[in-house]
């Protein structure tokens, strides 16, 4: 291993800056170089990286030195590129071939244009489907639920795709489960609450999303936590989604909500706004 | 390797590791908030009645105790931190011409012990003086040392080093020096401790340019600046126009072996008592003082290394005591075996000579 190969350490700078909300990356590498009396072009182009120390900013770099976490730069910061997609880690391992599919309301997944069941208790939920010597195997955090034998022709497998639901941004409610539990939830003061649209969406920090025709009508708990966008209806999480919004706008809407969301917030929850247990007026 | 993953967050060090990193302000921040408790000596007889498993953790956490190095207030000790409080006081309103200390003396009679211990006191001192403003917002005191072979560069670098600003190799010393002032203004230094002074040769032209770029930061940053070294006062460091300007603004305070007297008695009794050994008979080191200064040569700091390893020596072996045999076993630094050599030779001789005399006479 070379010198410039060596692992370099990296320190937290002497004096400490606090990014300042929706900042841009640029300013607060400005502030943070002026604060310790650094040019900020050599402290961005540190920033960058061996060996040419050149080019974009490199985030767990800059998390490095500002001894501050990646997720508080992410939330702080804009115009950072954008989070890796986490939620296909569990899919991408090459050794096993298998990829994620997430469970549908009817308790079936689709791999290879065919339908294998799971089960309608894992709906919504994300499994690992492989195929093995003829034989699809159906499995969630290492353990096998189901095998069907290969409905499929074996041309097939060389163009089974990833779970397409990650390319509209949707999570399996297990992983975002996991990624943000809902322990918190009664405390938590990012939760806001959004009556479901006739089109089965919810506007949350100028963006929608969708929460499912079925809940038409419901007053569900929407907050955004590590990137997602969880939908909660009495306590269960319904749908999660990969944040579309800024976090500048939904920082702006925690700081004055509108007349809806002081009206909901006003009023108690209820599944759906006529069937009211306690015979009061309508939600919303 | 690839170029992202080249990299890596600095390691949590353990306490252990953090002791050998001075020069770094992590390293010294966690010099300063340490303060080992001795483990306790559990009673002879609850001792011998726990089982292997427990007895070998008591002698893991007695082991550790032992490793680590005693601090003893000596009277060289003790004169380097008031007469550094001393001048700290002093330089608060100069605006130039600020005075320093040099401490000086031979390997081994606790120079480094001196000002660390001296700069850890000043750093708690000022922690109480502004509580709550800890963290990054203070950084009372730098600690640095001299690279051999030193340029201005080289030192600039250590001092960057220390405070955690990042170097990559396009950094010129100009930028260096620049950001290590501004930091150490902003962060209300007031003492800096250069070690290794004797590694800066004044003869040299690279020498003297570190003594220049040390000028320079004394000059830019309004701090008490102590040097500790090898006998510098020896090695050239008053020499010359510049040395005569270090030799006007710097006390020199040397740091000397100890000679045979009671405070040589005094250090021996409380490094015993510090001792964590379940036979050790108290008393058995100050009976043999006059050996242990034999031994040493009147070094601190071989002292010290001599009783710990004896120690572990005495817990490795389940006697639990130290004894002369004990002793004897352990090994010296060369310098002290080399002095205990000399002088057995130089009594044998002086006994031969007596034994000639006597059969010449008789």
């Amino acid at each position: 291993v070379s010198l410039r190969e060596a692992p370099e350490a990296l320190r937290r700078l002497p004096i400490d800056v606090r990014p300042n909300p929706a900042e841009t990356v640029a300013s607060y590498i400005q502030r943070l170089a002026n604060a310790n009396h650094l040019r900020s072009g050599y402290l961005r182009a540190y920033l960058c990286g061996p060996p040419d120390y050149h080019g974009s900013p490199d985030l767990e770099r800059l998390a490095a030195v500002s001894g501050r976490p990646v997720s508080v730069l992410r939330r702080a910061l804009t115009n950072l590129p954008p989070a890796p997609p986490i939620w296909l880690q569990d899919v991408t391992d090459p050794a096993v071939r298998a990829v994620g599919r997430k469970v549908t309301s009817s308790g079936k997944v689709s791999f290879a244009n065919r339908e294998y069941a799971v089960g309608r208790d894992f709906a919504g939920e994300m499994v690992q489907v492989t195929c093995i010597h003829s034989v699809v195997q159906i499995s969630q955090h290492g353990k096998l639920l189901r095998a069907w034998p290969r409905r499929h022709p074996p041309a097939k497998d060389a163009s089974i795709q990833p779970d397409r639901s990650h390319d509209r941004g949707e999570l399996a409610l297990d992983q975002a489960a996991r990624l943000a539990p809902l322990d918190d939830l009664a405390t938590d003061p990012r939760v806001v609450r959004r009556r479901v649209d006739p089109n089965g969406a919810v506007s949350f920090a100028g963006r929608y999303y969708t929460a499912g025709r079925w809940l038409t009508g419901h007053v569900v708990q929407v907050r955004c936590v590590n990137g997602i966008v969880q939908l909660i209806l009495d306590g269960e999480l319904v749908r999660a989604w990969r944040q579309r919004h800024t976090p500048e706008r939904e920082q702006r809407m925690l700081q004055r909500p509108n007349p809806q969301q002081r009206t909901a917030n006003a009023r108690p929850l209820t599944r759906r706004h006529g069937a009211d247990s306690l015979g009061q007026q309508p939600a919303i | 390797m690839s170029d992202r993953a080249s990299w890596q967050p600095a390691p949590d060090l353990d306490e252990a590791d953090l002791h050998q990193h001075l020069t770094t302000l992590e390293g010294w921040r966690q010099f300063v908030a340490d303060a080992p408790r001795p483990p306790e000596l559990l009673p002879t007889v609850h001792w011998e009645r726990l089982d292997a498993v427990d007895q070998r953790a008591d002698a893991e956490a007695r082991l550790d105790y032992h490793t680590r190095l005693t601090v003893v207030a000596t009277s060289a000790l003790r004169q380097v931190v008031h007469t550094g409080r001393r001048l700290i006081l002093l330089n608060r309103h100069a605006i130039s011409a600020r005075r320093g200390l040099i401490v000086s003396g031979a390997a081994g009679t606790g120079k480094t012990t001196a000002i660390a211990q001296f700069g850890k006191t000043h750093e708690l001192i000022d922690r109480q003086h502004h509580p709550g403003v800890g963290g990054p917002e203070r950084i009372p005191v730098v600690y640095v040392t001299v690279p051999p072979v030193a340029t201005p560069r080289m030192l600039a670098v250590e001092f960057a080093r220390f405070l955690g600003l990042p170097i990559t190799p396009k950094a010129n010393i100009t930028d260096i020096i620049e950001a290590v002032c501004g930091v150490c203004c902003d962060t209300r230094t007031a003492l800096v401790l250069v070690d290794e002074i004797h590694n800066l040769q004044l003869s040299t032209r690279a020498g003297a340019e570190v003594s220049d770029t040390l000028k320079y930061f004394s000059e830019r940053i309004p701090a008490t600046f102590v040097y500790a070294g090898v006998d510098v006062d020896r090695a050239g460091l008053f020499a010359g126009t510049r040395g005569q300007q270090i030799a006007g603004r710097f006390g020199l305070i040397a740091t000397v072996p100890f000679p045979y007297a009671a405070e040589w008695q005094g250090l021996v009794a409380t490094l015993e008592g510090a001792l964590r050994l379940h036979h050790h008979r108290p008393g058995t080191l100050v009976r043999l003082d006059r050996y242990l200064h034999q031994r040493t040569g009147g070094m601190i700091g071989s002292l010290s290394h001599l009783l710990r390893g004896a120690a572990i020596e005495a817990i490795l072996d389940a006697s639990e005591q130290i004894t002369k045999a004990t002793l004897d076993g352990v090994g010296l630094d060369h310098a002290a075996q080399q002095r205990h050599r000399s002088r057995a030779r130089d009594r044998a001789g002086t006994a031969g000579t007596r034994r000639q005399h006597q059969a010449a006479h008789s």
